[in-house]
């Protein structure tokens, strides 16, 4: 389109009337003025509008950014950490009890686990006490599950120097070793990850507000915007105002990418919720049931174990027959049934997260098979066979079982993860956008009205 | 550098009978045929010679796989020395990130070097979709702290390094570590030519953990020997030629690989093996995919067809090293014969009394290591 410049500006055009309630009230203050001081005052306005669509948008990117950075530096990680934890310290309790029933001559293997899984719980609290920031009521969790810890490890050594010399007590320290873990340390854990839960969600919440601000203001510009261009339309008699065209277009692409990128992080957050953080919930949850199941195999092989409490959590895990059809129908993610095995694996999105919750579901049999067999000795009486069973092929079912949840858990850790960081990713340039283009549209504005304006003084 | 000679080259031709035995017996995974390998059904291995039934017929498990998966398996055996492949091939190919130009679907490398492959991101994850037997791997082998769960690997075998002895020589039995630095054997004892197999004996003596090493504890370790070789204790490194040494009577204790003991004892049932008190190292060679492999499906194709206990049976038959699938052993008792003796073979089968005094190198950084590698060398 062409569109040509008079010698004389044509008179305003006779009759007309505003075409928004924006372009009257702009009138009505405008009065009885000159043209082109009319002009100024419809470019004055306009450049208000913009102005504060370039603070409202840039405020709300920034929330937004530094919400998602916060998700993304923060709190996901002490959601994946503090799991990481409770995993930890489940398996050092686990394999606490399995060095302590291999006597004087005690598991070597299970004794790394056990050293390997305490080493890791610590560097795992020094990293989720590095995430949490200032968040006191966190610092004071960390440092009593830290205290907690300690205890833990000094009545574990205690119960092993007894068991190897053959001391009296042995045993009741153990048991009050599992007692500090189960009573001490896994409600603070439970009580960071709920912390942690709840900031996530104010996380994903946060900058909402501020996009919607923006949003209304934006829109309210862009109206002066059109109505300015209806008002220099009638007075000019000219179509459009290339200058402020662009400067609407800019306006418009502006707040287009403010809200396609806010709904965007928005999805990508629900993603990783519901795919990532679900799972890894899900997962954490199988994990700890199945080391608090062995942890009870232990104790009835101590002479403390709860029976009742050990069938709960194994029917909590899946039904206690898990057969060829149903591990087959798994492999497809289809495998009906109650229990936490297989509710991970209907939630599995990918046919390898199938494969890998299918393989859960092979492992526990094969681990629940042995357990069977050990409780059936100890029915017998027969504990030395029981324990033969359960620090041989016990704990090597209940290790590979435990190895897949890790696979499963880390696939989910990392879904989760990069769930955030596409999140985060979708608000790259967002602060410079929300700076840049509306700073253009002010300068078309005020470029487009100079145009008129200049007209006048010829 | 250190070259290890395959450990397998005496196996062949006891292992091919052992093959020919099994005709008829190689069930494939019907779940396998319903594998959408696309168009390209080339699979390219390189391993170590001798550790498959190769070349026996119809019957063999190469065969078997490229008839049942419909794959045109090209598998190369002259993967001989872990240190030359890492310096000559692996690296090379894999360092720039091309890992195409490496031209293979699955390399067999020893765990330490599979460690390396998979802590680099030189390797691609076990397409787990594709192998459900994943499931059948033992669970000791699932615990390394370089690749917990078995996510970029799956061992192939597995072997023990213990003592092999002829009790007609040695007048007494063989039960310790200390016994290869008794002074009635001067110059009668040959230790395996492998730093992470022969220290961790010296450390084991010592009361240190081999499956968690330190620069101390593994020098300490090295020190045993480097001061049995200087005052003649110690009369020879070997790999595979400890058992001519063994059965000329020219070394009475070694250090040994159980798979080669497992076919020397066919011929002198009179030699001994122990897993010592202290204990012993267990090595394995694991399948790897390396990163950038042309093939990702067909190699997962074969993992999951060799970790079927019936195809798993088979092999372990030939080779007669640990297997790592669940389920071989009841496999080699259905077969029957002499598959059912390896069956009962403790060495093939330790119990879970012997399985616990098993250790595993753990692996120091690659300096430290190649600084034991040049002073364990120094024995040669």
């Amino acid at each position: 389109m062409t569109v040509t410049t008079p010698t004389t500006p044509p008179p305003p055009a006779a009759g007309s009337t505003p075409s928004s309630a924006s372009h009257a009230a702009v009138e009505a203050t405008v009065g009885a003025a000159s043209t082109p001081s009319r002009l100024r005052l419809w470019s004055l306005m306009i450049l208000v509008g913009v102005i504060l669509s370039a603070v409202s948008g840039f405020l709300a990117a920034r929330a937004l950014t530094a919400s998602s950075d916060r998700a993304e530096t923060s709190t996901a990680p002490v959601l994946v950490a503090t799991q990481d934890v409770f995993a930890s310290i489940a398996e050092a309790d686990a394999a606490s009890a399995a060095v302590f029933l291999s006597g004087a001559d005690e598991d070597r293997e299970q004794r790394r686990l056990y050293e390997d899984a305490l080493v890791r719980s610590t560097a795992q609290l020094e990293e989720v006490s590095r995430l949490v920031g200032d968040d006191d009521e966190a610092h004071d969790a960390i440092k009593s599950i830290a205290a907690d810890l300690t205890t833990y490890a000094g009545l574990v050594e205690s119960a092993r120097v007894a068991n190897q010399n053959g001391l009296p007590g042995a045993s009741t320290t153990l048991l009050e070793a599992i007692d500090t873990v189960q009573r001490g340390i896994v409600p603070q854990v439970e009580s960071l990850t709920s912390r942690a839960q709840l900031r996530l969600d104010e996380d994903v919440d946060d900058g909402g507000t501020e996009v919607l601000i923006a949003v209304v203001i934006m829109a309210v510009t862009l109206v002066l915007l059109l109505a300015g261009q209806n008002q220099l339309q009638r007075r000019t008699r000219r179509l459009l105002n290339p200058p402020l065209v662009l400067a609407t277009l800019l306006l418009v692409v502006a707040g287009a990418w403010l809200l396609s990128s806010w709904l965007r992080q928005q999805d990508d957050l629900d993603v990783a919720r519901t795919g990532g953080y679900d799972s890894i919930a899900l997962t954490a949850d199988i994990q700890t049931s199945a080391f608090r199941y062995k942890t009870l195999e232990s104790l009835a092989l101590l002479g403390a174990g709860d029976e009742a409490e050990q069938v709960a959590l194994a029917t909590d895990l899946s039904a206690i027959d898990i057969d060829a059809d149903t591990v087959a129908a798994a492999r497809d993610g289809r495998a009906a049934g109650d229990g936490l095995l297989l509710q991970a694996n209907r939630a599995a999105d990918s046919t390898r997260e199938q494969a890998a919750t299918s393989e859960l579901l092979v492992r526990w049999d094969r681990y629940l098979r042995t357990s069977q067999d050990i409780g059936l000795a100890l029915d017998a009486d027969e504990r030395d066979e029981a324990v033969a069973l359960a620090i041989g092929a016990g704990n090597s079912d209940f290790n590979g079982f435990n190895t897949a949840v890790e696979s499963v858990l880390s696939d989910n850790r990392s879904q989760f993860l990069d769930g955030i960081a596409a999140a985060r990713d979708r608000l790259d340039w967002l602060q410079l956008i929300m700076i840049v283009l509306p700073a253009l549209a002010a300068l078309t504005t005020l470029w487009g009205y100079q145009i008129r304006i200049n007209e006048y003084r010829r | 550098m250190t070259k290890r000679l395959d450990r397998r080259s005496f196996l062949a031709a006891a292992g091919a009978f052992g093959a020919a035995t099994l005709v008829g017996c190689g069930g494939g995974n019907s779940e396998l045929r319903t594998i959408d390998l696309g168009g390209d059904r080339s699979l390219r291995i390189w391993s170590w010679p001798d550790y498959i039934d190769v070349g026996e017929g119809d019957a063999d498990t190469l065969n078997t796989v490229a008839r049942e998966l419909g794959l045109d398996v090209s598998y190369q055996d002259d993967y001989e020395d872990n240190i030359a492949a890492w310096e000559n091939i692996f690296v090379p190919a894999l360092g720039d990130g091309n890992g195409s130009r490496l031209g293979y679907d699955i390399v067999v490398p020893t765990y330490w070097l599979a460690a390396r492959l998979v802590e680099r991101g030189w390797a691609e994850q076990v397409p787990l979709e594709i192998v459900p037997n994943h499931a059948n791997i033992d669970p000791a082998f699932l615990t390394q702290t370089w690749d917990r769960g078995a996510r970029y690997h799956m061992p192939w075998q597995a072997g023990i390094t213990g003592i092999a002895y002829d009790p007609a020589l040695t007048g007494r039995e063989i039960t310790s570590i200390a016994d290869l630095f008794d002074g009635a054997f001067r110059g009668r004892v040959s230790i395996i030519g492998e730093m992470r197999e022969t220290v961790p004996f010296g450390m084991l003596l010592n009361g240190d953990d081999p499956s968690r090493p330190t620069m101390a504890t593994a020098r300490a370790g090295l020190k045993r020997f480097e001061d049995a070789r200087a005052n003649g204790q110690i009369a020879a490194l070997t790999f595979d030629e400890f058992d001519e040494g063994l059965k000329s009577g020219e070394y009475w204790v070694s250090m040994a690989w159980s798979g080669d003991v497992v076919q020397l004892q066919r011929e002198r049932p009179d030699l001994a093996f122990v897993i010592p008190d202290e204990g012993a190292v267990r090595w394995f060679d694991t399948m790897v995919i390396p990163a950038g492999a042309p093939n990702v499906a067909a190699a997962g194709a074969w993992m999951n067809h060799v970790y079927d206990p019936v195809n798993a049976a088979r092999i372990t038959n030939y080779v007669q090293y640990i297997s790592p699938v669940l389920g071989v052993r009841e496999e080699l008792q259905r077969l029957g014969g002499d598959a059912a003796d390896l069956a009962r073979n403790p060495i093939l089968f330790p119990d879970d009394e012997t399985r616990r005094r098993l250790f595993t190198w753990g692996g120091l950084s690659l300096e430290e290591e190649n600084e034991l590698d040049e002073a364990f060398n120094a024995l040669f």
